[in-house]
């Protein structure tokens, strides 16, 4: 009954009271003439109550005159009595009309895109790739042909092994498989040689296999063979072998900069302002007026807050800050020992950056000259122990005589 | 004129228990529901609460202590406390109420 009472209450419906002396007549016309009719009560000789659709109501009329029944309402219910009462009420209807709108479109566009799964690649690469494939914000997910963007990815992307891509409601899965290293790819039975990735001084050599064609002191350069794989002995005679191990070598890092006496610096005034961009998909609304950067010499930091919707088909809303530093230049002096110091400091951080985790610093060489200019260069060498070795396969030729690692 | 009437229904009652008319026969043999092709009414009640009755003709009087209903092939009268039709079309009667009593009678 619930559910019939939901389509009554969709198509409206009245409570009638019906007077007459012929109700039973009334009521088999009504049903001959299928009128809805439920829920009848008899309310004495001569009345009865009932519930009637609206349709139905609206073709009362003549069989009341046919059954000289006086019909008069009771109460009326359901959605088009509700709408008549918002008839005048004109935005609320426009609210209501945007909403179902606004509905309509965020269900069947995407609205958010997750990519997971990717370490190496990042995730901004994929994203342009998917652009370009027909992923991207705003766009439609009904024509969304997931075999064939997935085959465009793999195309585009080499490190990909695998892609995977679901839609969800209106956001889109993007779950990446990354290949493995390349460097792991010599599988065992194949014969190979170690190679210096680096330029170095040889420390320590630890091959397990293989001859070796370096010894500790020696200088290498990139590409030059440490420990080969061909190999060639009076026992055993000349073989093919697949050469591994460790190679450490003394590697060097190394920068340098020039550093002004005396300069000019930014400094903040202490005066600032905060402006907040909203975000919608690729849609911005500046919640400030004035367009122009908001001092003559400032600096901004931006930072950028998600808000994600509970439901899923609903884009993520990002509040964007910005604050404005007002600041001035300030001319400043330094000594070349604060040089130095502001010097190292900064070098050594990048340089850090450049060095791999696995790599062992053994000792750090910093020198500085004065210039004509009246600048500091500085050098900052870090001097490292690494392994610098990588196997290369080698494919053992037909004839005999090609030696190519000697 | 009620010699004849009853006449006829002495013919029916003597009739119909000791042979089936050619429709009761073919609606066995062909495992058809009987009061589709026979065009009789069908009662179904849960308890004492509730009952439909498909298949009728037409209402004969109703109030909240007696319902009767044409139908074939006799009349079916209702007897009850607070008697409502919860609802009716064309071939679907829903009563609800305290029902005492479910008879055939000669409209």
């Amino acid at each position: 009954m619930k559910f019939t009472d939901m389509f009554a209450y969709l198509e409206g419906y009245v409570t009638i009271q019906a007077d007459g002396y012929f109700l039973e007549r009334f009521l088999n016309i009504c049903t001959r003439r299928e009128l809805n009719i439920w829920n009848l009560q008899r309310r004495g000789a001569e009345r009865l109550t009932a519930d009637m659709s609206l349709a139905s109501f609206r073709q009362i009329r003549p069989v009341c005159r046919r059954t000289r029944t006086k019909v008069r309402i009771l109460s009326r219910c359901g959605m088009p009595f509700l709408f008549r009462r918002y008839r005048r009420r004109r935005f609320a209807l426009i609210g209501l009309a945007a909403v179902f709108i606004l509905l309509w479109y965020t269900s069947g566009h995407i609205m958010g895109i997750t990519v997971f799964g990717n370490s190496r690649i990042s995730t901004e690469t994929i994203l342009e790739h998917l652009a370009r494939s027909g992923v991207e914000l705003g766009e439609s997910t009904h024509g969304l042909d997931s075999s064939r963007i997935r085959n465009r990815m793999m195309t585009d992307l080499d490190d990909l092994a695998w892609i995977g891509i679901n839609v969800s409601g209106s956001r889109v899965y993007v779950e990446v498989v990354e290949r493995l290293e390349q460097e792991q790819g010599v599988e065992m039975d194949q014969p190979s040689s170690l190679v210096a990735t680096k330029d170095g001084e040889i420390d320590s050599v630890e091959a397990r296999n293989g001859q070796n064609m370096v010894k500790p002191g020696d200088g290498v350069r990139e590409g030059d063979v440490l420990v080969s794989g061909i190999m060639d002995n009076e026992t055993q005679g000349f073989r093919y072998v697949h050469a591994y191990g460790e190679v450490y070598a003394k590697t060097r890092y190394s920068l340098s900069r020039e550093y002004p006496l005396s300069y000019e610096e930014a400094v903040d005034t202490g005066r600032q302002t905060t402006r907040y961009t909203l975000r919608i998909l690729d849609k911005t609304f500046p919640l400030f007026l004035s367009r122009k950067q908001p001092y003559a010499l400032s600096a901004c930091d931006r930072s950028e807050q998600e808000y994600r919707t509970p439901l899923e088909f609903l884009p993520s809303l990002f509040v964007e800050k910005e604050v404005w530093r007002e600041q001035t230049k300030e001319s400043r002096s330094r000594t070349p020992a604060e040089a130095r110091e502001t010097a190292v400091e900064e070098l050594d951080k990048e340089l850090s950056g450049m060095i791999t985790g696995d790599t062992e610093v053994l000792e750090r060489e910093v020198s500085d000259t004065l210039t004509e200019r009246g600048t500091l260069a500085v050098t900052v060498t870090l001097v490292c122990r690494e392994n610098i070795a990588r196997e290369v396969p080698i494919d053992p030729p037909e004839e005999e005589n090609t030696k190519e690692t000697e | 004129m009620r010699e004849r009437e009853q006449r006829n229904q002495d013919q029916q009652e003597i009739q119909k228990p000791e042979r089936p008319t050619l429709r009761e026969r073919a609606a066995d043999a062909l495992d058809i529901s009987k009061e589709v092709l026979l065009d009789t009414v069908l009662i179904t009640c849960i308890g004492n609460r509730e009952m439909t009755l498909e298949n009728y003709k037409g209402i004969i009087e109703y109030t909240d202590t007696c319902i009767r209903v044409k139908a074939k092939p006799n009349a079916v009268r209702v007897t009850g406390e607070n008697l409502e039709l919860r609802n009716i079309s064309r071939e679907l009667l829903y009563i609800t109420g305290k029902i005492s009593e479910i008879g055939f009678c000669r409209s």
